[in-house]
């Protein structure tokens, strides 16, 4: 069977430095795609807890315009 | 007594003095409900996510204050009604905010403290920084 290697380590447990903060909008658009959708946690790998504090931060940035709830082509 | 954090969005239309005046405005309103304001930091103009109301700007301002849980409603409400106010986030904090000097635009926020894990990680990183460079660059021939 083919595996393909992933990343089991969460990025934040890792660095703990990074606050998760829904007014640190740039550190978020890391976790969201180029359509701005929430990337899953088996893809990016980070922990339940770190993908709860961001979903929740990514949202909150969602309702004061930091972040768009979608990156739409036809939009500006 | 508990404490929130609140950011707002003021119409793009005031600036300077009469931006000043809505925020006095908002104050007064937390004060006259018993509550006390700990910190209003004024981020300035910046380009919304989305329009709102039709407007594609918006002047941000991040305030925490102290105030009794039942006035928060009515903080809302109040808010809501305020026409020159485009949109508005109250946030409960569970403990005193840590409150620093400078402003927390996200701008200026966090940019050094997050170093990138090598791998495919800096890959997109690196998109991600070509695609902000794009956009300030549009943003700046906009002007």
């Amino acid at each position: 069977m083919a595996f393909t290697s992933r990343n089991k380590i969460c990025k934040y447990c890792e660095n703990r430095k990074i606050r998760i903060d829904y007014k640190d909008y740039k550190n978020l658009r890391r976790a969201i795609t180029d359509q701005g959708k929430i990337i899953p946690r088996r893809v990016t790998g980070t922990c339940a807890r770190h993908q709860r504090e961001l979903v929740r931060a990514i949202k909150r940035a969602r309702n004061v315009a930091l972040l768009p709830y979608s990156y739409d082509a036809n939009q500006n | 007594m508990r404490y929130y954090e609140m950011l707002f969005i003021v119409h793009p239309n005031y600036e300077q003095d009469r931006l000043e005046a809505v925020i006095d405005s908002v104050k007064k309103a937390i004060t006259d409900k018993k509550g006390k304001i700990l910190k209003a930091d004024d981020w300035g103009k910046r380009k919304l996510a989305y329009l709102i109301n039709k407007q594609r700007y918006g002047s941000y301002v991040l305030m925490y204050f102290e105030i009794d849980p039942k006035q928060v409603d009515e903080i809302h409400h109040w808010m809501e009604i305020q026409h020159q106010i485009l949109h508005q986030m109250i946030i409960r904090l569970e403990e005193a905010p840590k409150l620093s000097e400078n402003s927390e635009n996200p701008d200026s926020l966090n940019a050094s403290s997050y170093s990138g894990k090598p791998g495919m990680k800096t890959e997109e990183s690196e998109r991600d920084r070509g695609r902000e460079e794009k956009r300030s660059e549009a943003r700046s021939e906009k002007k």
